[in-house]
């Protein structure tokens, strides 16, 4: 659970959502689309910020691919283990 | 109202990254389309600042072949836009890439060729425009490496060179300009003595005990006074806050052979067993200098954890642990540079020291006008001219305290004011037996109808402060307006969070405030800078003198003021 915190600290701060509380929708539903900002362009910045936050290189591969949170979740839990 | 800015670059560098927050604190952010850098020197308005991030490494064209071609376009784009431009045009430029060692130590490399064109433009255009500013991206890229720096993945994934901390190196090298473009350095550096100005503790080993020399980490403790000294030499004040006793600490100044700083580079000092937020306080109270002016060193986290949390407007230095690190990093520290130097800048030590002998010598007098009688002050009128011009620029944007008006002048638009016949626009200077103060106010009215004059700005610096010379250069500005036969003058006191002292000058000079609706349509057309509310009077020069009662000296060089100031420009 505290992943997802760490997580959702990251996504609210790109996207500017800290002051409005963050999405209304649950953690396994946020993926790329369900706000305007969050284009392609978007996730990219997500990404990097991800990879920044937990000191993490994500493959070329990864970056064209992962694009909810659940996606990273799931690679960042694989890491810490 | 926030700035806007522009960011173009020669690849993209991925609008929105989280890098880019530390620009957006200081504007509104907007960034050209992806190759579109050429579309936003065009559309670029006067009034924004437009960054442009140049990989050189983007301008080689397929196959290698020189693109010295691409350069003279770039450099043709930067140059349009300064003819016009009031806001920045910053050129960050990175020549980095890679390359082959033994390949480019025989043949010519097109990269290098084309950096060295590029930087002798911007070379070229910094000379010749105030408003343009080239970063060498590189010495900042290169501190952690280009490895770190640069990101090959990020730019096959999304034509982006740099990593996100390359971004972020980046924005904060943009914002450093930035930040002094819009904000005034530093003025003081306090810095503590053991530990951080030699090795060990003075009080423990003794003054020859110290350690400081020619080698090892002495060398580094040298080092770091010659950075500090260097600075001082810029104008930064240096203080001491020290805990130590007085004499201890003066033994190793005046009797160990390696000292590079003297108690002469000193304005001010505090040797006791306060505790350092208390010394500061004292410090700034001194000099007459806000904290938030302040820059301290102190190589113990302790006392760094307190100044920061008692006094937040200070800037505490994070100081490394490894000393040898500190020289450079002193000498480089972004909040004490400036763009540029002026001789003033570089004899502030002398008059902070002269501004504190001043104020203890008015607090021992008993009778306050003889002592201004007393002090032998001789002031001077200035044309605002070509060698003035930087100084009255600085005056204007720097002066916070007694200052009327705080209109923020760039140095074109005063250079248009004083080229203005209508105008009168002088600098004063002064000196007394404390020193030369230098050129110290600055006065400028504008006639905007005839018979009619209103004085935009009246301030001065707060180092000549209790000496009534304001009176006398408001009197002089009066007779200068009489004699053109002037007889009306409207003066305006504009409030900020600084300038309370100047709230009573007009009225007491004389001033009376302006009755409504007798103001000339003309008057109606000024606007307060920044959208603030300010209070008017006005003065019949005629019926009215503006009191001056001090004992002035006649300064024994002609009055170079003259009435021709409108020609000092060949205008």
């Amino acid at each position: 659970m505290e992943l997802r915190v760490r997580i959702l600290e990251v996504f609210n701060k790109q996207f500017n959502l800290a002051d409005a509380g963050g999405v209304d929708l649950p953690f396994e539903e946020l993926r790329m689309g369900v706000i305007d900002e969050w284009d392609s362009l978007g996730n990219l910045n997500l990404l990097l910020a991800i990879e920044n936050e937990f000191s993490i290189r994500l493959t070329t591969e990864q970056l064209s691919s992962i694009d909810s949170l659940a996606q990273l979740e799931t690679i960042l839990a694989d890491r810490a283990k | 109202m926030k700035p806007k800015i522009t960011i173009a670059s020669t690849s993209f560098v991925l609008p929105k990254n989280s890098a880019w927050r530390v620009l957006q604190q200081l504007g509104d952010l907007m960034f050209a389309d992806y190759g579109d850098y050429a579309g936003s020197f065009m559309r670029s308005a006067p009034d924004e600042t437009l960054v442009f991030i140049v990989f050189v490494q983007d301008l080689v064209r397929d196959g290698g072949e020189l693109g010295e071609s691409a350069v003279e376009p770039l450099v043709a784009l930067v140059e349009r836009r300064a003819a016009a431009a009031r806001e920045p045009t910053i050129v960050a430029i990175t020549s980095w890439r890679p390359g082959s060692v033994v390949s480019n130590a025989r043949n010519g490399d097109p990269v290098s060729a084309m950096s060295h064109r590029l930087w002798a433009g911007m070379q070229r255009l910094r000379d010749e425009h105030e408003t343009v500013f080239a970063i060498d991206l590189d010495s900042q890229l290169g501190v952690d490496g280009f490895a770190k720096a640069f990101d090959t993945r990020n730019w096959y994934f999304a034509h982006c060179r740099l990593s996100q901390a390359g971004l972020g190196i980046v924005a904060k090298s943009v914002a450093s300009v930035l930040e002094r473009r819009w904000k005034p350095s530093k003025k003081v550096l306090v810095l503590d003595c053991d530990n951080t100005i030699w090795g060990g503790v003075v009080g423990e080993v003794g003054w020859d005990g110290v350690v400081i020399g020619d080698e090892g980490i002495g060398a580094a403790y040298a080092d770091f006074q010659k950075a500090a000294k260097r600075l001082a030499g810029e104008g930064i004040l240096l203080a001491l806050a020290s805990k130590n006793d007085e004499s201890a600490v003066w033994d190793a100044f005046d009797r160990h052979g390696s000292m590079v700083l003297r108690r002469d580079d000193l304005v001010a000092f505090k040797i006791n067993w306060n505790d350092k937020p208390v010394s500061l306080r004292e410090l700034a109270d001194e000099l007459d200098v806000g904290l938030e002016a302040f820059v301290f060193w102190d190589d113990n986290p302790f006392e760094r954890a307190m100044v920061k949390a008692a006094l937040p407007a200070v800037e505490v230095v994070d100081v490394p642990e490894d000393v040898t690190r500190w020289p450079q990093l002193l000498a480089n520290l972004e909040s004490l540079q400036a763009f540029s130097r002026t001789t003033e800048d570089r004899r502030k030590t002398e008059q902070y020291k002269a501004r504190a002998q001043f104020s203890r010598d008015r607090g021992h007098a008993k009778d306050a006008g003889n002592f201004l009688d007393s002090i032998k002050m001789v002031p001077r009128l200035h044309a605002v001219d070509e060698g003035t011009l930087g100084r009255a620029h600085q005056l204007a944007l720097k002066t916070n305290q007694f200052n009327l008006r705080s209109a923020r002048y760039s140095r074109e638009e005063i250079a248009a004011l004083a080229a203005d016949p209508r105008n009168v626009c002088v600098l004063a200077s002064l000196s007394d037996i404390y020193g030369d103060h230098g050129l110290v106010a600055l006065a400028i009215c504008r006639e905007i109808a005839p018979g009619t004059a209103f004085l935009d700005t009246l301030l001065m610096s707060c180092r000549v402060l209790g000496r009534h010379f304001e009176s006398w250069v408001l009197a002089s500005v009066a007779d200068r307006l009489r004699a053109r036969g002037i007889r009306r003058l409207v003066g305006e006191y504009i409030p900020t969070d600084r300038n309370a002292m100047c709230a009573a000058i007009l009225p007491e000079h004389n001033f009376s405030p302006l009755p409504s609706g007798s103001a000339p349509p003309e008057l109606e057309a000024i606007a307060a800078p920044g959208d603030r509310k300010g209070t008017r009077y006005i003065i019949d020069l005629e019926t009215e003198a503006i009191p001056n009662d001090v004992a002035w000296q006649v300064s024994d060089g002609a009055d170079n003021g003259g009435g021709s100031q409108g020609a000092a420009f060949g205008a």
